[in-house]
């Protein structure tokens, strides 16, 4: 057998044993397995053109609990460009008004946190309901629920450069909700710690 | 130029090679096994290069599932000495595609976004967390140079498959017909 006959099979046997072994592990690992074919990523939505229209959010109030005033709207804290999106972007004044209002409480607007569970337990927008983009088997059913009908569904993750914010808008659009209705705050969970805003730990009940 | 290229390095009394494999395949397990701890991060790394389509999921996340394996048990086979040849080439394949393809999105982003290019930094996916795009790039040139020196070296030393065997060299316990310059 020539060598580089060899040498190529040898690294066709090495690729079916990496299979082999990745598809194992895939699937006796406890946390984190992906699906071989669930498409997680929702096609990339071209931005429209023109200017989006300006969030029209109340005149924002200091929450209640001690926390700081709000500051005006403010770049992600990571300096770095989210990605490009059809979706109004909710500033942390336009949060803070929406935490605070009644409708927060009735289901007229809604509050996602498209971050793991561990991150969300260890502190969250109190209200935010929980899901990760990459377990939407678990928990979107309830979140479509909640954001149907919304009059404003906002999606926050970590913040900065964090995309799954803005996968969870696409699924929540693909899922027939508003895009009028679909907000991302872009500065994210990083913007709400950094301006001391108050959060809660722990778990979804 | 081939033939007195792989002289030389044959002519390495030294076992060269055998320390150059211990320190790749050292290094693929170590970011291989990186990406294995945390799936769901390496699968969105692997997305951002935007290469593979979205729908259907199985480009994406069978490279994101498959891919660290295959670092790791290639970075076995090459400190093995276990399919030696074939280890080499796979790694030297893999460095041959993600290097122009973190080039390719480091130019992107110093174009779009007008960060000078020895100033863009970014988490390439690699394993070792964010980067500094030139060094990585320079890191994988010199590692895909010293893979070559793997898989074009005659007579490697210090293999798995010599302790059975009592060879000197990996390629001794192989069949007639050992790697010559036409090989790999």
């Amino acid at each position: 057998m020539g060598a580089v006959k060899r040498t190529v099979i040898e690294m066709v046997v090495l690729g079916v044993a990496s299979i082999a072994v990745a598809a194992t592990a895939n699937t006796v690992r406890p946390k984190g397995a992906l699906s071989w074919t669930k498409a997680y990523f929702a096609p990339r939505v071209v931005p429209p053109t023109g200017p989006v229209e300006p969030v029209t959010g109340k005149v924002p109030t200091p929450p209640e609990n001690g926390g700081k005033a709000a500051p005006s709207k403010t770049e992600p804290p990571s300096g770095k460009k989210h990605f490009e999106h059809p979706y109004q972007t909710a500033s942390l004044d336009l949060v803070i008004d929406v935490v605070n209002s009644d409708g927060y409480l009735d289901g007229q607007f809604v509050l996602v946190d498209a971050r793991a569970e561990d991150v969300y337990a260890d502190g969250h927008i109190e209200g935010a309901i929980r899901c990760f983009h990459y377990e939407l088997e678990v928990c979107f059913d309830r979140v479509v629920e909640a954001a149907n009908g919304a009059e404003k569904v906002i999606v926050y993750c970590n913040g900065g450069n964090c995309d799954d914010s803005l996968f969870m808008c696409q699924e929540l659009e693909l899922k027939g909700v508003a895009t009028e209705a679909i907000y991302l705050f872009e500065g994210g969970w990083k913007e709400w710690v950094a301006q001391e805003m108050p959060f809660v730990t722990g778990s979804e009940e | 130029m081939l033939k007195a290229t792989m002289r030389w390095i044959d002519g390495l009394n030294v076992p060269a090679t055998a320390l150059v494999r211990f320190f790749i395949g050292g290094l693929f397990i170590w970011m291989g096994w990186n990406k294995v701890l945390d799936p769901v991060g390496f699968l969105k790394q692997v997305h951002l290069y935007d290469t593979l389509p979205v729908t259907p999921g199985i480009y994406l996340n069978a490279t994101a599932i498959v891919l660290p394996w295959l670092e790791i048990v290639c970075g076995v086979a090459l400190i093995l000495g276990v399919f030696l040849r074939g280890s080499a080439l796979a790694i030297a394949v893999m460095l041959a595609f993600f290097t122009p393809a973190i080039f390719l999105r480091a130019w992107g982003i110093h174009t779009t976004e007008g960060t000078p290019f020895m100033e863009v930094a970014f988490d390439c996916g690699c394993g070792t967390g964010e980067v500094i795009i030139w060094q990585k790039l320079l890191k994988n040139t010199g590692l895909l140079l010293l893979t070559l020196l793997i898989l074009f070296s005659r007579s490697p030393r210090w293999c798995l498959s010599g302790l059975f065997t009592g060879a000197q060299r990996c390629d001794d316990a192989m069949p007639a017909g050992a790697p010559t310059s036409e090989g790999a």
